[in-house]
């Protein structure tokens, strides 16, 4: 359809443009908290009711059905705009639980979940890890029970993204103890409001309680809920994470780039670009930012080309988290002793530690890589 | 992520990995470089094989059918020189490419004509060197966004760190052809970000396949983790530096207002990515890897060479730093159509 030299996408840019500056919410984001689930509800059900929400998704759903490329154009022009990138408890709902459901979940599902994320009723969380599974999340134990048409869940998760907020979850349960760790898992919807669910906040590094620990107690759920089998969960799981450490975090991506360009601009300000070691740190983030957008732009026109998703697209994950380990660490460099205060720029260094844990570690992520995209033995 | 490049362009890089597999394979590029040595010869590639280059349009890729060229762009140039970055070519091979839209953007088609045909090569300036200079030749020198072709004076041979390329000290004459077009350091940029990509590249592969073959405590060593993160570490660089190179090459082609930014990104990307690597493929060899009968130290000797090409990391620093953002608004027209391609579904 067109190139950036051609005028519609550029019309399309310009528009986004502008109803950003007339709609930017004016307000920071409140954290962790109930306020930050009105904002972000808020926030979204303005997008949606101005066409702006679940761009490329089905229009069947409620989305816009336009391509990738519109998408990426909508995730540039909301980080250039200054928007806050990353701080809505919408994230787990709109980068993977929606595209896990629209790429395993059944037509009544999709009918029934899609819409309503969109239109900024129904956060999401992601309960994969368990105390005893982290990195070996195959080895999870929350067990789920069949009893006629309902699955009854006990057990444990823990790091649950917003679980405080959310009103679904993307679950894994262990269905059959007897199959192999791989085959015996389900992945499920569950309505954070069923009885049983007892949901417990983590205080965090940087201050925050974004996550939280959640415990199962005869929690009863719906067979209907299963997306695809029964027993199918790991490879579902397998989408999700594909997703996750796929396409889905363009815009935290950008997001990092609009921090580089921060801390330059800093620099700038202090005079520090003389100083010719932090001027080489610099230049070298700002090289690797622009690298991260190219190898993302690839890998996104590769999995919407169809082509098998490569195991280099973890590389892409890890090679951010590694760059925001080199921000946070070179922030702190900018600005010397003044650091100390907590602000921006040292909550930032303090977030940045969970960039190489969050959605599997960098060991793991390198792990995959040597297996999987180098072949090298186990 | 082949899927974006055309089969014309896999094409390039096909025959140039065939031809430069046969007429340069690593023993002699070592008995170049032995006679070099050996001060038996001045230069570094014999004429039958820079002749066989130039009769397959190497030295014309980029300059348009209508000026004698084989009419291809960027990202054909990048592909060739991902080859002779991997083959570790030995000669001026980018010097006298950039040579030739010096000659033919500036009006001096019978020099590019004989540039073109392989009876003139040039070498380039780096600094307070001239490197695969030749006597009563010609070399590239950047000054800014200004591009010369200049005399070269008395060449005074300096022993190189990679004996497979001339260094001499610097001695320029009268400049025989001069162009200012901000975008030509940029274009030069990506030749030397494609030759340190195919370094890079061909060390990780090396790296690879020893991991998997040499075997220690039992096991192949690429089953230890700190073999194998090093490796997943060579083939990160490799994938953000091959990345790059290419969307510069597509903003370079397009003539964005970023492109100089992307290409200056490239080059750093790709700088780290061969130093890095080529230092991390000596380690993943152990004692065999620091011999000189080893090719792994070939590597690194050329890595280092490239890296202060066209005045490396400290050249491409200030372009990276001088604009206040990062610009998101100009996705270079064929970067838009992958997405559209893919899109239909
Ligand atoms: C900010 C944040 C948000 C999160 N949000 C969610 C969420 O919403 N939902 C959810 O389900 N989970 C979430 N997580 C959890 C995250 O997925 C796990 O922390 C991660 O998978 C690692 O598991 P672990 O913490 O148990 O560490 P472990 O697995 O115990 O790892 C400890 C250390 O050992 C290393 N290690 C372990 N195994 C290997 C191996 N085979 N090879 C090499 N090194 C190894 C690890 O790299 C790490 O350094 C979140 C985590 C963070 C930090």
């Amino acid at each position: 359809m067109s190139g950036e030299g051609q005028t519609d996408l550029r019309v399309f840019r310009e528009e986004i443009r502008t109803w950003l500056e007339e709609n930017n919410p004016g307000t920071p984001p409140p954290l962790d908290t109930v306020e930050m689930r009105e904002w972000s509800s808020e926030w979204q059900r303005r997008q949606f009711d101005s066409g702006w929400a679940g761009i490329d998704w089905p229009v069947e759903y409620e989305g816009r059905g336009l391509s990738f490329l519109e998408q990426i154009v909508w995730f540039e022009e909301y980080v250039q705009s200054g928007l806050p990138v990353g701080h809505s408890c919408f994230v787990v709902a709109l980068a993977h639980a929606g595209p896990t459901l629209i790429a395993r979940g059944s037509d009544e599902q999709k009918a029934t979940y899609l819409p309503p994320i969109l239109r900024g009723e129904t956060p999401w969380c992601q309960g994969f890890s368990e105390p005893g599974s982290g990195s070996d999340l195959a080895s999870l134990t929350t067990r789920a029970e069949i009893d006629g048409d309902m699955l009854v869940v006990n057990g444990q998760k823990v790091w649950t993204s917003y679980a405080h907020l959310a009103d679904f979850q993307e679950l894994l349960v262990r269905t059959d103890p007897a199959a192999p760790k791989h085959k015996g898992i389900t992945w499920v919807i569950c309505d954070m409001r069923t009885p049983g669910i007892d949901v417990r906040p983590i205080r965090t590094i940087d201050g925050g309680a974004h996550f939280s620990e959640i415990f199962y107690e005869d929690v009863r759920i719906p067979i209907a809920n299963v997306v695809d089998e029964i027993n199918q969960g790991w490879s579902v799981a397998m989408s999700t994470l594909a997703i996750e450490r796929g396409p889905a975090a363009l815009d935290y991506q950008l997001g990092t780039l609009r921090d580089i360009d921060a801390l330059v601009e800093l620099a700038k300000q202090r005079q520090l670009l003389k100083n010719d070691e932090l001027a080489a740190r610099l230049s070298a983030v700002r090289a690797e930012g622009a690298a991260l957008r190219s190898m993302t732009y690839l890998s996104v026109a590769e999995a919407k080309s169809g082509a098998a998703p490569s195991a280099m697209t973890t590389a892409v994950r890890t090679f951010w988290g590694e760059l925001q380990h080199k921000v946070g660490r070179l922030a702190i460099d900018v600005l010397g002793s003044d650091s100390l205060e907590l602000g921006t720029w040292s909550a930032y260094w303090l977030t940045q530690f969970s960039a190489g844990i969050a959605g599997g570690t960098k060991d793991i992520q390198k792990n995959i890589i040597g297996e999987r995209a180098l072949g090298l033995p186990r | 992520m082949n899927f974006v490049l055309s089969s014309e362009q896999l094409e390039v890089s096909t025959v140039a990995a065939k031809v430069l597999g046969q007429l340069v394979p690593f023993a002699r590029l070592r008995e170049l470089a032995d006679a070099a040595e050996a001060g038996e010869s001045a230069l570094a590639i014999d004429e039958e094989t820079w002749r066989h280059c130039a009769e397959l349009g190497w030295f014309g890729l980029g300059i348009p059918a209508s000026r004698g060229g084989v009419g291809c762009g960027p990202i054909e140039e990048v592909l060739l020189f991902v080859e002779l970055g991997r083959h570790l070519a030995p000669g001026p091979f980018a010097s006298t490419v950039i040579a030739t839209w010096v000659a033919s953007a500036s009006g001096h088609h019978d020099l590019a004509a004989q540039f073109m045909d392989g009876s003139r090569r040039a070498g380039l300036v780096v600094d307070e060197f001239l490197v695969d200079a030749e006597p009563g030749g010609l070399v590239v020198q950047f000054e800014g966004m200004s591009c010369a072709l200049c005399e070269v004076g008395a060449l005074e041979q300096v022993p190189s760190v990679d004996a497979s390329v001339r260094l001499a000290r610097r001695d320029v004459r009268a400049v025989v052809a001069r162009v200012d077009d901000p975008l030509l350091a940029g274009r030069a940029q990506l030749l030397i970000s494609a030759m340190e990509l195919g370094i890079a590249h061909a060390v990780l592969d090396m790296s690879v396949e020893y991991a998997k073959f040499r075997t220690q405590f039992d096991k192949p060593i690429g089953t230890f983790q700190a073999v194998k993160h090093r490796c997943a570490d060579m083939a990160m660089r490799v994938h953000a530096a091959r990345a790059q190179t290419l969307f510069a090459g597509y903003h370079v082609e397009s003539r964005t207002p970023d492109a100089p930014f992307q290409a200056a990104a490239a080059k750093v990307t790709a700088t780290r990515a061969a130093k890095l690597n080529t230092a991390d493929n000596v380690q993943n060899h152990g004692a065999i890897g620091f011999t000189v009968e080893h090719d792994a130290g070939l590597f690194a000797r050329r890595a280092h060479i490239l890296e202060f090409a066209l005045g490396g990391e400290r050249v491409a620093g200030p372009t990276l730093l001088e604009p206040d953002r990062h610009r998101f608004e100009t996705l270079p027209p064929p970067v838009a159509e992958w997405f559209d391609v893919a899109a239909t579904r």
